[in-house]
């Protein structure tokens, strides 16, 4: 009798739970009905018994000791196995720090970019508005914590929208942006001291 | 036997640790040939049944009810795919250590078993140990706890935290993965089939 090869496969992957008993009535009596007629599959389940069988009599493996606990083995912490295990958690560190670190600056630049857009302004008249608001020295609204009476202008043009509300906003994104290399460069600095120390262990 | 596993359970839950050690005693050797055999050498599978079982007696006052062994051999599997991922991070070193029968202690040959059997059960078992290490984990976990373990479908299951398709369908290609790899690489099979086949 002539089979399809869709339906050999379906029979086929069937052929495993029938060995173990674990195919519906309905399914294994089809199954019976195909086996009956079909050599190829009567062999492939030939072949997957004898495969479990020989798993199956595989030795019993001797427990080279015993496993039991005491309470020193509890107390200590888990073993770092290798010299890879702090290499690898150094280099985890330092990738997730700089994920991180480098999504925040896209997000602060992309939305500083958005907000040049939204203005219509050019990256030079930014600059020149950005000079022009800092060169008046009444404006009363720079931030404390700016540290200096006559604050730098800032040099990137990402901080225009922040004009808008006060040069206390171009300078929190100036501190955000410094604080962010810091980070980043701690981070980094971080796990290469890891993966250094995983080289010596 | 059931009440005895239950009682030692609540004892070990309330940190009787002799109580705990009682029930690694009673499992220490399936826990210990799970390891073995998914990790495929001897140290890192004493190292994974040390962890898997040290980690068990923190958690245990977590477990409520199901088969203690699957639950057990869950923590010892978990243990087993730490391991491959650590060594899949250190490329210099091979994936699956060269698997000899030998180091899997095998029981003593029967006195009666004539040599050339002998030699034929150890070639099988080797060549078995080597088609188990080129399956993918979760089908060898799979094939190892129903095959080798003689666990039930559902208490694969339970081990493996996958659902009962699953289960059925990683033995289903972990089986016939192996039985390919048996073809190409064990001269001895075909009459295996022929004697099983009968069956």
């Amino acid at each position: 009798m002539m089979f399809w090869p869709g339906t050999h496969r379906r029979f086929r992957e069937s052929l495993s739970p029938y060995i173990d008993g674990e195919l519906e009535a309905n399914a294994a009596e089809r199954l019976e009905a195909h086996l009956a007629a079909c050599e190829g599959c009567r062999l492939e389940l030939q072949q997957l018994r004898a495969t479990a069988a020989a798993l199956h009599d595989l030795p019993e493996v001797q427990v080279p000791r015993s496993f039991t606990l005491s309470p020193d083995r509890i107390a200590a912490r888990r073993p770092l196995t290798g010299a890879a295990a702090p290499l690898a958690l150094g280099m985890r560190l330092a990738a997730a720090g700089l994920a991180v670190a480098l999504a925040a600056v896209l997000v602060v630049d992309l939305g500083g970019l958005a907000g040049d857009n939204q203005a219509g302004t050019t990256a030079q008249q930014a600059a020149s508005e950005r000079n022009a608001g800092y060169a008046a020295p009444t404006d009363s609204s720079v931030a404390p914590d700016a540290g200096s009476d006559t604050p730098t202008p800032p040099k990137t043009p990402e901080a225009q929208p922040a004009a808008a509300t006060g040069d206390d906003g171009i300078d929190a994104l100036a501190t955000a942006e410094i604080a962010l290399g810091v980070t980043l460069g701690l981070l980094v600095l971080g796990g290469l001291a890891l993966a250094f120390a995983g080289r010596k262990t | 036997m059931q009440t005895d596993e239950a009682s030692l359970i609540e004892r070990s839950q309330r940190g009787d640790l002799d109580a705990f050690n009682a029930l690694v005693l009673a499992y220490q050797g399936q826990v210990y040939g799970v390891c073995l055999r998914m990790l495929g050498s001897p140290q890192p599978a004493e190292d994974a049944t040390q962890e898997a079982f040290v980690a068990a007696f923190r958690a245990v006052s977590r477990f409520r009810r199901g088969s203690l062994r699957a639950w057990l051999l869950r923590i010892a599997a978990n243990v087993c795919y730490d391991e491959l991922r650590r060594r899949r991070s250190r490329p210099q070193l091979p994936l699956e250590a060269p698997a000899g029968e030998e180091q899997f202690a095998a029981e003593p040959a029967a006195p009666d078993e004539p040599l050339e059997e002998r030699a034929e059960r150890r070639e099988l078992a080797r060549c078995l140990q080597q088609g188990l290490a080129t399956l993918p984990a979760d089908q060898r976990l799979a094939v190892i706890l129903r095959d080798v373990q003689g666990l039930a479908y559902d208490e694969v299951a339970e081990a493996t935290g996958a659902s009962l398709g699953t289960v059925k369908s990683r033995i289903s290609r972990g089986r016939a993965a192996l039985r390919d790899f048996l073809l190409a690489h064990g001269e001895l099979l075909p009459s295996r089939f022929r004697h099983s086949g009968e069956g």
